[in-house]
């Protein structure tokens, strides 16, 4: 933003005759040209910018809200239920032919399995960029050859199309009159509830959570059974013989078609009593009943919910669909909502316990707000300047039609409207409306005192605007390529950070684009009547001040730049002192409470505390609901094992508050409330923390991932690396901590068949393991019928026999000579402990070695270290591999990018500035501006005591273009100043010298101040705004802030001084001659 | 002049501006800013040394917080020279792993020992100090963490110096206030000498109690005549015609006997009509039939057959007219006033059985009514196939209600004595392990490996571990040995 034009002597004439040198004025290139031909044909171009609005606003309405974009990585969820099984053996029969299978797909990053007691879940995630449901059809192509290798009955699914993240709207159902017991409910919201929502557009599934699944049972008394030398599978094949219905084709009678149906379903308890198992030997049919107690019961569950710690509940959990209009889809199952209540049993009510519109219309609403407020404060920088109320309406108007512009291409790219998105246009509003600041500072001083009017008014504006024109272009150039490194963040913080980086860009653009044909046409139109030009008080007093300010620090100049430099060494151990965090918080407006415990928790107990929790959480008058998860729904997108609880915490608003409470108060206050031994207390937000969960890989800075066929030896190998490391002299003085996984957390009770013993009773493996499936686990034997609502029939031992560890070593094993032998002949009882959960990685077991390594060694160097003790003193089997793996991969890759694109972008804009200075000194002088932009956002998140984090890191990127901008421009004024005085051959001696800076920095304080405060106070209102999104916005802001702050004193005062030295050398200290006044 | 002046007021000014906020800055977050006053440091006792714990900022944030540790034995001598292993781990959640924020603890001054720790989340961190006191004891303690709460609190492995119980705990001890355990619904039982009595549950079958059955045979080929007992289930009495047989050898006899008798009339022979009266006895006629026989002076065709003893004909193998072969069974009678039940036992409970053993009897047909009854006999052997033991219970049967082969389920009660016990709820079994809490006492909870023997109703036998009169935790275990693993390290059980 240079204005090519030296104002100071009202002498001069027509504008061009006047340029400097540097300036491209001179000739006529395609923007002067452009500039021209918007200001002629200003209707032409107010018409075609109406347009654009329009259309910008048309992608304002329907561009899909959201809170935060999503994070989630192009992922397809294979889901499969086995249910019983340990996971061990859902690892090696089903999550591991699968994830091995999927390896091969195309576009396939990698595969992660995670097995789980019931549960097998594979994550096939793709190639960033991929198209969803491409990459679902891939995975069911391959998943079909898959099938073949599971056990029988096993059935792989798809999960939705969407992610944890999608969970935007839950309910719970509640009974008011007492007529619906939990499986009623239960069935209510299976089988009607479900589908109803499911079908809404966007929804992309409907899980369920509580309550009891009803299921028929057959509780076969072992006693009875063998008493009429019945084995348990002939009560299961003739359960399952007696469930069906057929059809015999049609029968014609009478020039009728009668259909022929044999009806058979079982319908209900009875039914299934009348089960016949065989005739005795009297002729008398044995039935079901004879052998065992029929009754209607709960299934096998992996999760209970609760509300309020009143007791168990059901609830459902829509799933939006990815990609889809967050609000749009909250407001249709809402609606859809209110329509089913009516079609309710009576008492039945359904109540929401997660909403998420309230809190994306609360992030909408705080951007807006921030974004009025920032329009207004710049607007009142602008116009308490320019004083000119046409001029400075020029100004204003640019802004709101440049973020509708940047609408347009958000919304053909898809990007949601979300905190990040809007705070993109927020950060740079400061910096957008530079161009018009300066086009009108310049049409000011070329009117100033002129009173041209009618054509050759027009033509001193035209000239004006072309003279600084072309390089608002150039600077807003830089801005925009500083901002390019943001685009390197890859991962989660990339699809965070990319839309600010997105938007940012958008926005900067067309405001570059309106300097250029907006605001000639309106120029031409509204830039009348008197222009007092920078003569106005403000801008006097402005210059009264500054003018002694400067004097001194030239005068000075030593100390000043000693002083600089000590601030900016002073900067070092503050930036030290700042902590680092993943991700800021984002106050989401209701609080996900997340306590967690050791694996192994039952689910009667994980329930029991989960109710005290709940109940506790109650009583907090702050609250509004509290709906407490433990374990699975039924959404694969939910991997949650039972030592998980998920409370939703729904807040009253803000105004029904305790006194003087605050958010962080509030958690504070729970916490210590909430201090459950064993349990310990994870407070989030729903969002922020489903994005999290979604990231499986390791954590920490550095990881040993192990990979291999076998736990036990990975174990050993993760346990040798540990010791290697903190014994080895080449890494142990760098090791902080080692710790390997062990595969613990969950107990077994095994069955170990004696195959020599089973042989003396004539007994096959296989007819010791149906006992141990089909009478303590039970066997599912079909699926009863009933009109819409399914539910499974289940053949166990009743309870008495299985429910302890006495029971179970009771359990009958029918031998083929009909005698029935307690199990404990044939197997023995171990108790062991083995892993809970089991993790593969690209069809292999995996485990992690976690590593903090010390900050007096660089990350790559200690890798490189510990690869040789790890390859010298840890013996790895054949078929083991090990991968270095961690934060730090990222990390490396970030900065591999970086340390490309930094010097890239630093150099890009050096060779700009050279390409426009021509000068390799004042580039460099330039470029102080870029580290002394550091010193005011390092103090300034000192000061706030905000840690580091990857949203202060792109503050700090955006604030580079910014200071260069600043730096550039003031380096422009000084030189101008210097060259004039030369000429005029006023330059004699030091004093000469100061004198003509003085004169050049005051004299254009006011552009100075003017984009200095519009970017500064720009930012202002995002640091007092509060509410959703805040947070994140803030920690951008802050370094932009500080940055601009310091950057700004930095080129008023040091800059003086720097150039000062320069320009300096060679000339005597005094002349007799007075300066300049 | 006036220009000068205020050049140097406006300079004066921005230099202590810049100075004070710098001082303020780094005295804020500095590392050698004066901590916590000695008496504001909660201090524990463990290993024989007092230690001192706080965090700066008290409240921990997320991002770097200091942590500050002094060390002193108890006459206030500080400790130095100690190496110090600290570090903040949050547990691992679902699929995402655990992670661990460590300090690196220097000695900032005599005894006073600092570092800092990074916490990258908000949440929980418990914090875990080890070291070695200086007569080489080995030190462990671990604290509650979390960003935002203000405090540190013991968790495990110290207990307060301020606090009555300063004792040398392991550290192994985890300090569970009252409230913390109401909330869990810890509840609490004593390991004491108690009757064990074990249930053993057999299944048995109603039998004919054998010492009250009888066989109706004849010893002599037949033909039968009037059957009356004739239907299986005739409740008969002793005494009462079961059937008439007719039997040319038996009324050949009775014709010889009669003719023995006529000639003894005359000038007889008395052992020649006794063999005669003997050989009529043998083939089961009664004296009274052979007085009847004799009064009546013609042989019966035929004769009838009484029943021995009262009881139920459960056997019928002939019918009117049918021929009965010598020694073949014919009826067969049972007394069921008595009845036995024969219970298979497996062979693990065999050894606690014995004769004179109380026993209860229910039968699923008779559902709600249990039967007192003893061990009469235990048999001394096994049935090969199914590798259990038979016992033998005798009940009195009056009203019939049991019938033979009648399903029982028999649950005898074995009286193992006194023993140490625990109630079986606070027995945790961790693989191999059995783990119980032990209470002692001011909140104060202590995992103890304990053997264990039986399991009986409700109640562990405890071999090894625990001593009578210990309290240990009966309810809420699950989070406390949570609690145990999370803070005193994972490799514990």
């Amino acid at each position: 933003m240079v204005t090519g034009h030296e104002d100071q002597r009202p002498k001069s004439g027509p504008g061009e005759a006047q340029s400097t040198g540097h300036a491209h004025g001179a000739k006529r290139g395609p923007l002067e040209g452009l500039i021209a031909f918007s200001a002629r044909n200003w209707l032409l171009t107010l018409m075609l910018v109406a347009a654009a609005a329009a259309w910008g606003y048309r992608s304002l309405v329907n561009a899909p809200l959201d809170a935060i974009p999503d994070l989630s990585d192009v992922q397809v969820i294979v889901f499969t239920e086995w249910p019983g099984r340990s996971p061990d053996l859902v690892e090696d029969q089903i999550t591991y032919p699968l994830t091995t299978t999927f390896l091969a797909a195309p576009g396939v990053r990698f595969v992660r399995g995670q097995s789980m007691m019931s549960f097998s879940f594979v994550y096939v995630i793709f190639e960033d960029g991929t198209d969803i449901y491409w990459a679902r059809s891939r995975v069911l192509e391959y998943l079909n050859s898959a099938v073949a290798d599971l056990p029988d009955g096993v059935q792989p699914t798809l999960g939705p199309d969407a992610t944890g993240v999608g969970w935007v709207y839950q309910y719970a159902l509640v009974d008011k009159s007492g007529n619906q017991n939990l499986a009623d409910l239960r069935s209510l919201q299976d089988f009607n509830l479900r589908y109803a929502l499911e079908s809404v557009e966007g929804v992309a599934e409907v899980a369920s959570v509580g309550g009891f699944v009803k299921e028929y049972q057959i509780n076969v008394d072992p006693n009875k059974l063998s008493s009429f030398g019945i084995g348990l599978p002939k009560v299961i094949s003739a359960v399952r013989a007696s469930n069906n219905d057929v059809g015999g084709r049609v029968l014609e009678v009478a020039g009728h078609e009668q259909f022929i149906r044999g009806r058979g379903y079982v319908k209900s308890v009875q039914d299934l009593e009348q089960v016949v198992l065989g005739v005795g030997e009297s002729g008398v049919p044995i039935r079901v009943e004879d052998v065992a107690s029929v009754s209607l019961g709960p299934a096998l569950q992996r999760g209970q919910a609760d509300l309020d710690g009143e007791g168990v509940t059901v609830g459902g959990i829509v799933v939006m669909r990815y990609g889809q209009n967050a609000l749009d889809v909250i407001e249709r199952v809402k609606a859809r909502i209110a329509q089913l209540r009516t079609t309710l049993p009576p008492g039945v009510e359904i109540v929401p316990v997660y909403d998420r519109s309230s809190l994306i219309e609360r992030a909408i609403d705080t951007l807006q707000r921030t974004l009025i407020e920032e329009m207004i404060i710049v607007s009142l920088v602008i116009g308490a300047f320019l004083l000119h109320v046409r001029s400075a309406f020029i100004a204003i108007l640019t802004l709101p039609i440049a973020i509708l512009l940047s609408f347009i291409p958000m919304f053909y790219q898809g990007l949601t409207a979300n905190i990040m998105s809007l705070g993109g246009i927020a950060v740079a509003i400061g910096a957008m409306v530079d161009a018009a600041i300066v086009i009108i500072d310049n049409i000011h001083k070329r009117l100033q005192g002129e009173s041209l009017e009618g054509e050759s008014r027009v033509r001193t504006i035209i000239e004006a605007m072309q003279e600084v024109g072309p390089t608002i272009f150039f600077s807003l150039l830089i801005i925009t390529v500083s901002f390019v490194p943001v685009f390197a963040l890859e991962g989660t913080e990339g699809r965070l950070f990319k839309p600010l980086a997105f938007t940012k860009t958008y926005s900067m653009f067309f405001a570059a684009l309106l300097s250029v044909t907006l605001i000639p046409a309106l120029a031409v139109l509204f830039v009348k009547g008197r222009i007092r030009g920078d003569q106005s008080w403000l801008n006097r007093s402005l210059k009264a001040v500054y003018a002694p300010v400067i004097h001194f620090a030239v005068k000075w100049r030593w100390p000043v730049v000693i002083a600089a430099v000590v601030a900016l060494i002073a900067t070092v151990p503050v930036y030290r002192s700042l902590g680092n965090e993943f991700m800021p918080p984002l106050n989401e407006g209701s609080i996900l409470y997340m306590p967690t415990t050791l694996p192994g928790i039952s689910i009667a107990e994980a329930t029991r505390v989960m109710q005290t929790m709940d109940r506790e959480l109650k009583k907090f008058p702050e609250v509004e609901r509290v709906f407490g998860k433990a374990g699975l729904s039924t959404s694969p997108t939910d991997p949650a094992p039972l030592s998980m609880i998920e409370t939703n915490i729904m807040l009253k608003p803000e105004s029904e508050w305790r006194e003087g409470m605050t958010w962080d108060k509030l958690i504070g206050e729970m916490d210590s409330a909430m201090r459950f031994p064993g349990m310990p207390n994870i407070w989030w937000m729903p969002i922020q923390t489903r994005t999290e969960m979604l990231a499986t890989g390791i954590r920490s800075t550095l990881g040993v991932k192990i990979f291999g066929p076998d736990l036990a030896t990975i174990e050993r190998v993760g346990v040798d690396i540990e010791r290697a490391l903190q014994a080895d002299g080449r890494t142990a003085p760098y090791t902080r901590s080692t710790f390997a996984e062990r595969a613990t957390g969950g107990y077994f009770m095994d069955f170990d068949i004696d195959r020599a013993a089973a042989a003396r009773f004539g007994l096959n493996v296989m007819d010791v393991q149906t006992v141990i499936e089909a009478a303590m686990g039970g066997t599912p034997v079909g699926e009863t019928v009933e009109g819409r609502e399914r539910y499974g029939i289940l053949v166990r031992y009743a309870r008495e026999y299985r429910d302890n560890v006495d029971a179970l070593e009771r359990v009958f094993v029918p031998t083929p000579s009909g005698a029935q032998i307690p199990i404990t002949q044939v197997a023995d009882i171990n108790f062991r402990t083995g892993p809970s959960m089991l993790r593969n990685e690209d069809a292999l077991l995996v485990s992690f070695v976690f590593v903090d390594v010390s900050e007096q060694i660089g990350i790559a160097d200690y890798v490189e270290a510990a690869r040789q003790v790890v390859e010298e003193r840890v013996d790895l089997p054949a078929g083991y591999r090990l991968d270095w793996a961690g934060q730090f991969t990222y990390f490396e890759r970030a900065k591999a990018r970086l340390t490309i694109l930094v010097p890239l972008t630093i150099f890009v804009i050096f060779f700009m500035l050279y390409m426009h200075r021509k000068s390799l000194t004042e580039t460099f002088i330039v470029m102080t501006a870029l580290p002394f932009a550091g010193v005011g956002s390092i103090w300034l998140l000192a000061a706030l005591d905000y840690n580091l984090s990857v949203a202060v890191a792109v503050g700090m990127i955006a604030v580079a273009g910014l200071a260069v901008e600043l730096g550039l421009l003031m380096m422009l004024y000084l030189d101008l100043a210097w060259r004039r005085y030369r000429e005029e051959g006023l330059i004699r001696s030091r004093t000469d010298l100061t004198a003509a800076i003085t004169d050049g920095a005051s004299h254009r304080i006011r552009p100075m101040l003017m984009t200095g405060l519009a970017l500064f106070m720009g930012l202002v209102p995002i640091m007092y705004s509060t509410g959703s999104g805040a947070d994140v916005m803030k920690r951008i802001a802050a370094p932009m802030l500080g940055g601009v702050g310091s950057a700004l004193v930095l080129v008023l005062i040091v800059f003086p001084t720097i150039f000062s030295f320069w320009r300096g050398r060679g000339l005597p200290a005094l002349v007799p001659r007075p300066p300049e006044p | 002049m006036k220009r000068s002046t205020f050049l140097l007021a406006s300079a004066a000014a921005g230099v202590i501006v810049l100075a004070g906020g710098s001082w303020l800055l780094l005295s804020d977050r500095g590392s050698d800013a004066p901590v916590a006053p000695e008496s504001d440091m909660p201090r524990y006792r463990a290993g024989g040394i007092d230690v001192g714990v706080t965090t700066v900022p008290a409240t921990p944030r997320v991002g770097e917080n200091r942590l500050i540790v002094e060390l002193r034995k108890p006459d206030g001598e500080p400790v130095t020279g100690v190496s110090i292993d600290a570090y903040a781990e949050m547990s691992a959640m679902g699929a995402m792993p655990a992670m661990r924020a460590p300090a690196e603890m220097a000695e900032a001054a005599p005894g006073r020992y600092t570092g800092s720790v990074n916490l990258s989340m908000r949440g929980a961190w418990p914090l875990t100090l080890s070291f070695q006191s200086p007569d080489g004891q080995p030190v462990r303690m671990q604290f509650d963490l979390a960003t935002d709460r203000k405090g540190l609190a013991i968790a495990a492995g110290a207990s307060p110096v301020d606090g009555a119980a300063a004792s040398a705990d392991d550290a192994n001890v985890i300090t569970i206030d009252s409230r913390r355990r109401q909330m869990i619904g810890v509840e609490t039982g004593k390991a004491e000498y108690r009757e064990l009595i074990r249930p053993i549950r057999a299944v048995g079958q109603v039998t004919y109690d054998e010492r009250l059955l009888s066989h109706i045979t004849l010893k002599f080929d037949g033909y039968i005549g009037d059957l009356k007992a004739d239907y299986v289930g005739t409740p008969v009495k002793a005494g009462q015609e079961l059937f008439t047989v007719y039997s040319p050898e038996l009324l050949a006899t009775q014709q010889e006997y009669l003719e023995t008798v006529q000639r003894r009339s005359g000038n007889g022979d008395g052992s020649l009509l006794r063999a005669a009266r003997q050989r009529l006895r043998l083939w089961d006629l009664s004296d009274a039939e052979i007085e009847a026989l004799e009064r009546r002076g013609v042989p019966q065709a035929y004769v009838a057959i009484y029943a021995p003893r009262s009881g139920t004909l459960i056997e019928r193998n002939i019918a009117d007219g049918g021929a009965a072969r010598m020694g073949q069974t014919l009826l067969t009678i049972a007394d069921l006033s008595r009845v036995w039940i024969e219970a298979e036992v497996f062979e693990a409970d065999l050894e606690l059985v014995k004769p004179g053993m109380a026993a209860g009897v229910t039968l699923p047909y008779l559902p709600g009514r249990r039967i007192d009854a003893t061990v009469e006999y235990v048999y001394p052997y096994l049935e090969g196939a199914t590798r259990t033991g038979r016992v033998r219970l005798t009940l009195e049967n009056p009203n019939g209600a049991l019938k033979p082969d009648m399903y029982a389920e028999v649950s005898l009660q074995a009286n193992l004595g006194e023993r140490l016990s625990v109630p079986e709820e606070a027995v945790i079994i961790a693989g191999e392990s059995r783990v119980v809490f032990v209470d002692l006492g001011e909140g104060r909870l202590k995992p103890a490996r304990i053997r264990t023997g039986r399991r009986t109703q409700g109640f562990i036998e405890v071999l090894d571990g625990l001593s009578a009169g210990d309290t240990v935790v009966t309810s809420g275990n699950f989070l406390l040995a949570a609690e145990t693993r999370l803070k005193t390290g994972i490799e514990q059980w």
